[in-house]
């Protein structure tokens, strides 16, 4: 089987047997809006300053709704890839996949396509509730959103999914430590979705304290690198890990 | 950064494609640099670690009371802007300096243990994760000296420990690079010694070595040059201070990465030991 047969061949599977057993989707979709829902009751309204008789207004959803939009990415994605490798460790397919004659790095790429493919799922919906509940409404803005949400994703399933697969045999299955890999490794990341802010949600969010707003051909061209150097780091190492 | 006048100048249609040019050019200058730099204090490094170990400690001790008796002794008790609160800078830059070293080291002996399994170097696996892990250890510990030093300094001259993460790009790097090395940390000792643990460390100490140049480059350069920087070396015996600290604190630092080294290798030879004597007993 050519190399790219194989990868849809393996996507199509993992794709199916979500669809089956809608696992990973839907409880990513409902914590992350369940986190949504808690940041909206603190943060949902603007706040109402009085200087005398003056009234400031101060747009607080606008300005932290991004922080609780990415937050809320980030810390269900870690959901969908500590259940990336489920299956495989239930049903005892962890040690068939190391004796299988097919290129493990390619069942890697197969991995990291699902799992963004969930991610980007999640991601809509989440998009979703955030527009209703942050009376979010800039439509011309969702093309620039959902890239870099898409190039966003890419960089984080493409680290995470090399982390699950070691912290998959750990005890209790890893979750903490996964988390605990993740984040940090994702923090550079998340700073400069947040510096793009403006593209994507049409308010800074860091003001003048950070600097000036990135454009989003350079966070692009910044992140899709990254991207690139963890999916190639993933390719090679992946058979070494499963191999153990 | 010259890339913002460079680029208002150009058209809309041409910026992207001369913009991106012009960004890959120069990180790949950085890196070129960076690169260059990191094999001269690799040279230097490599001379150091073929001295005894006992003789490195010994060398690193006495070059760090050295840099403190010129801090004492030497430079102006006070400076221009910062006043006497500067004399901090002498330990607090070359820590900043050597963490990022000995992070690089830890990702090098990282990349050499996962390389091992198929090759013949001279340098086994496991030998290769406990010089990585010894590595790591020592650099959080100049990371961790560098982040208190500075807020210390910070508080001392400006009235606030730090001007906190949010406003500061070099400070947020340093701070980041200190969450993924506790992470590092953190999966050692989730894991039972073993190739395994060897394994997903090494991974996981490239992946963060990997992320370094990406959270120095990308935060320098699209954020704002915050750091606080009125300090102005005008002396001879500042700048001669602030580079025989430097290189002291080289040499302590891997004085105590190879003393960490020699611990963890104790550890193994009476691991290997009791199991013998629980065999032999059998």
């Amino acid at each position: 089987m050519t190399g790219a047969a194989l990868f849809f061949s393996l996507l199509r599977w993992d794709l199916l047997r979500e669809l089956r057993r809608r696992e990973i989707v839907p409880n990513m979709a409902l914590f992350a809006v369940l986190m949504l829902t808690i940041a909206q009751l603190g943060a949902g309204g603007d706040l109402v300053l009085f200087d005398g008789d003056k009234r400031i207004e101060i747009d607080i959803p606008g300005k932290v709704g991004p922080v609780f939009f990415w937050m809320a990415i980030v810390f269900t994605g870690t959901v969908g890839l500590s259940q990336s490798f489920a299956a495989e460790r239930e049903g005892g397919r962890l040690t068939g996949i190391q004796l299988a004659p097919i290129d493990l790095g390619v069942f890697y790429l197969a991995k990291v396509a699902a799992t963004w493919i969930y991610i980007m799922m999640m991601g809509i919906a989440l998009l979703g509730v955030y527009m209703l509940f942050f009376n979010f409404m800039r439509w011309d803005l969702l093309p620039s959103l959902l890239g870099a949400l898409a190039v966003f994703a890419l960089g984080y399933t493409g680290a995470g999914i090399i982390l699950s697969s070691m912290t998959t045999s750990l005890r209790g299955g890893g979750e903490i430590v996964l988390r605990i890999l993740i984040l940090p490794l994702m923090m550079p990341v998340v700073l400069l979705t947040l510096q793009v802010s403006e593209a994507t949600f049409g308010k800074e969010v860091f003001g003048e304290n950070l600097g000036p707003s990135l454009e989003l051909w350079k966070y692009m061209i910044t992140v899709l690198s990254l991207d690139a150097i963890y999916l190639t780091t993933g390719y090679l190492v992946f058979p070494k890990i499963v191999e153990e | 950064m010259p890339e913002h006048f460079l680029f208002a100048q150009f058209s809309k249609k041409t910026e992207i494609r001369k913009g991106t040019r012009i960004l890959v050019i120069e990180f790949i200058i950085s890196i070129g640099l960076g690169a260059v730099k990191v094999a001269l204090a690799m040279a230097l490094i490599w001379l150091i670690a073929i001295s005894p170990h006992q003789l490195n400690n010994l060398l690193g001790w006495i070059l760090v009371l050295v840099t403190l008796a010129f801090v004492g002794f030497w430079v102006p008790p006070e400076e221009k802007i910062l006043g006497s609160s500067y004399l901090i800078f002498f330990f607090h830059f070359p820590s900043a300096i050597n963490c990022m070293n000995l992070f690089v080291i830890g990702g090098v002996f990282s990349f050499l243990c996962l390389l091992n399994k198929n090759s013949s170097l001279k340098l086994s696996a496991t030998s290769c994760d406990l010089w990585a892990a010894s590595a790591i250890e020592v650099g959080m510990l100049a990371c961790t000296i560098t982040l208190v030093t500075g807020g210390i300094w910070g508080r001392a001259a400006w009235g606030e420990w730090d001007t906190w993460i949010i406003n500061d790009p070099r400070l947020m790097s340093v701070y980041f690079m200190w969450l993924t090395y506790a992470a590092y940390l953190a999966l050692r000792a989730s894991m039972d010694k073993g190739r395994r643990r060897e394994l997903y460390c090494a991974v996981f100490g490239l992946l963060a070595t990997l992320n370094v140049p990406i959270v120095y480059y990308a935060i320098r350069v699209f954020g704002k040059e915050n750091h606080p920087m009125s300090l102005t070396l005008d002396q001879t015996s500042m700048k001669t201070t602030q580079w025989v600290g430097a290189g002291a604190f080289l040499v302590l630092y891997i004085g105590l990465m190879r003393l960490r080294r020699n611990y963890y290798k104790s550890c193994e030879q009476t691991d290997r030991l009791q199991e013998d004597f629980n065999r032999a007993r059998i």
